[in-house]
């Protein structure tokens, strides 16, 4: 038992090799190698424009990389569209929330469902037993999600009416009813209160053993990303400028030059 | 467990066959006057029509409102699924009166319709696939002018297909073609002119239930969610282009049927009736209604339809004394298309989402929903 944990807690899920991202001129992403381990939460940090969101926009083949490689579980995704790569196990959450505005928060979630129906359009029409039972199983994944990030009240009010961290926090329940292996946070704590970011940081890990799940944070607020993350990947410019633990990572006179600038 | 089961058990196939004895009734009623309650000619067509409107309304509702694409062309698989339904019935008809001579009429007529339909269905959701599996893969604005462009394009190319009348027109569909020394075959158009309305108003109950399972239930929220951020929908799973060709292979043969349904309905077909004008009123039925809505399509279906009607018989409002005292007036009906379009204006400033915005009727909602069911969102 401890020596299987052993063995896939050192397996690379999703990994970039050498993979550069150029927009026209501009280069977001230079000879990225990032290795995500099984069962880690591992923090990508580093000053705005250094290509953090663009990162998680290749892991997720909504952009394809220029040059390099993108694997998961060893499989090359390069190329795959963003709904396969989804499928196989990445979810996300966006910088700019990107919910379904007019849907419910219930609905939110329901959609994320959908990937574990197996009645096709025949059977919704007819509205078969098998119909009716994922419905409701649907349903019930759902509020459990919503209950666990205290939405539940929520659950009839479309997406765009809820406040600014309930949105937040109902975008990573839509993520997590896909029962993904991977889950990327963009900015999870931006416009949280200092509350909330506190709340949130102690999820984090939670989450990742309740759901045994891989976790990549992308997040400015360092007393959250120091906090939730056993390890930290440092970018600027596109470029890893250090990987290491948290406690390395503050002490590391690269990442204080790229944070606070040639003092 | 019985996968099979259809929702409400036993009972939904009761409410399936009083709601056709119904219509047949209605039908008896409205063609025969039976009971007293026959309508006139005209009344009956303005029904009739709006029967069709409502297929073409609710179809188009899957697309432009569940899924927030915007094709602007649905003359164009109207027009394709008429005259489909319309060859089929015309050219291939020996077969069925051959029937004729050892079975009774109703049922080789009715399963002549029926083929003749599902020719219609199929060619409009083969022509739908086709227009929409290239433009669906893009987002913004090209599924509006592709469908546009293929609108045109099926209405030229109508009009030089000389077999099916070209610009005089499709006539004496259900009749056959002529054939010298003999009389065309009359039996299959009377059967039509007696029973277009039971057939329209199935059709349309048909489409409704249809267009609104699939709106409210798994399918319905993948659509849902492209509509309202395309890039997070892809990014929970949904394959957006094979959701988007789905609803738009599905509505497009819908539509094809409600081609098939006027076609079968006037046994006459012109080109001109299938112009871009015809592809807007569809539109306008459904942003009238509410976009999303099926209860707002079906009004606005109704709407639509027959306002300018209504418009026509609008001077029969005043007593005489006021349109003699102001002679003006009389020449009312003449402005009734200004009317008309005034109407509309003031509708959609009064209520830019519609009559109905995304809401439904709870009785129609009912339909759709599962047993257990919270509100499901098209
Ligand atoms: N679609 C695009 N087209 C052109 N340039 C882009 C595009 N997306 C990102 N960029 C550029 O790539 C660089 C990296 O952007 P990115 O959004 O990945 O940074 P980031 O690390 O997420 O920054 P922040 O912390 O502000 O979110 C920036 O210079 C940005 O302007
Ligand atoms: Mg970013």
């Amino acid at each position: 038992m401890v020596g299987e944990h052993r063995m896939s807690s050192a397996m690379t899920v999703l990994a970039t090799k050498s993979t550069t991202v150029r927009f026209g001129g501009l280069v977001a992403v230079k000879d990225l190698d990032l290795a995500v381990q099984a069962g880690q939460v591992l923090g990508l940090i580093g000053p705005n424009g250094a290509g953090k969101t663009t990162i998680f926009n290749v892991l997720t083949g909504v952009y394809r990389p220029t040059s390099g490689d993108v694997e998961l579980e060893g499989k090359s995704i390069v190329g795959l569209p963003p709904h396969e790569i989804a499928r196989r196990g990445v979810a996300r959450t966006f910088q700019n929330i990107r919910l379904f505005g007019e849907l419910s928060a219930l609905e939110n979630v329901m959609t994320a469902c959908h990937l574990r129906s197996r009645a096709g359009l025949l059977a919704t029409m007819l509205r078969t037993a098998r119909h009716r039972a994922e419905e409701k199983e649907q349903r019930d994944l759902a509020l459990a999600l919503l209950e666990r990030f205290d939405l539940a009240a929520h659950r009839h009010a479309p997406a765009k009416s809820l406040s600014y961290g309930n949105q937040r926090r109902l975008e990573i329940a839509r993520a997590l009813a896909m029962r993904p292996k991977v889950l990327l946070l963009d900015e999870p704590a931006a416009g949280l209160n200092p509350q909330e970011s506190l709340v949130l940081m102690r999820q984090i890990q939670q989450l990742r053993d309740d759901f045994k799940l891989t976790i990549v944070l992308v997040e400015h607020n360092m007393r959250v990303v120091m906090g939730a993350c056993e390890r930290i990947h440092v970018v600027e410019q596109g470029q890893t400028i250090a990987v290491g633990s948290p406690d390395d990572i503050q002490r590391n006179p690269r990442v204080i030059t790229a944070y606070l600038g040639n003092l | 467990m019985n996968i099979w089961k259809p929702h409400l058990g036993g009972r939904s196939w009761l409410g399936g066959i009083a709601v056709v004895a119904g219509f047949f009734l209605l039908n008896e009623a409205f063609v025969h006057g039976v009971f007293g309650y026959g309508l006139s000619a005209y009344y009956l067509r303005v029904i009739t029509l709006v029967g069709i409107s409502m297929v073409l309304a609710v179809s188009l509702t899957l697309v432009n409102g569940c899924a927030g694409q915007f094709s602007i062309g649905h003359a164009g698989f109207m027009a394709v699924g008429a005259y489909a339904s319309a060859a089929v019935t015309h050219f291939g008809g020996a077969p069925f009166i051959a029937l004729l001579e050892i079975l009774p009429a109703w049922p080789v007529h009715t399963l002549r319709l029926w083929v003749s339909l599902a020719v219609g269905a199929a060619v409009g959701g083969v022509a739908g696939w086709l227009v929409g599996l290239p433009t669906l893969r893009l987002r913004g604005d090209y599924l509006a002018i592709v469908t546009l462009g293929f609108g045109e394009i099926i209405r030229v190319v109508l009009l030089n297909i000389e077999p099916t009348g070209g610009a005089l027109g499709f006539t004496n569909i259900a009749q056959g073609p002529e054939v010298p020394g003999r009389s065309p075959d009359q039996r299959f158009a009377l059967f039509l002119e007696e029973t277009m309305f039971f057939w329209v108003a199935l059709v349309a109950t048909g489409t409704i239930l249809v267009v609104g399972r699939l709106a409210y239930s798994s399918f319905g929220r993948s659509l849902a969610a492209i509509r309202e951020n395309e890039i997070a929908a892809a990014a929970i799973g949904i394959d957006t282009t094979r959701a988007k060709t789905t609803a738009f292979v599905v509505s497009a043969a819908l539509t094809g049927v409600a081609g098939g349904l006027y076609a079968h309905y006037d046994n006459y077909l012109n080109p001109s009736s299938f112009t871009f004008l015809r592809s807007v009123e569809i539109v306008t039925m459904i942003v009238l209604g509410g976009l999303g809505s099926l209860s707002g399509a079906i009004v606005g279906a109704g709407v639509l339809t027959i306002l300018p009607e209504a418009l026509r018989d609008l001077t029969r409002l005043f007593p005489p004394s006021v349109t003699a005292a102001a002679p003006f007036l009389a020449s009312l009906p003449d402005y009734r298309m200004v009317l008309y379009a005034l109407l509309l204006v003031g509708l959609m400033i009064a209520r830019p989402q519609g009559l109905y915005g995304r809401r439904e009727w709870p009785w129609l909602a009912r339909l759709f929903l599962t047993r257990d069911g919270e509100k499901g969102v098209g």
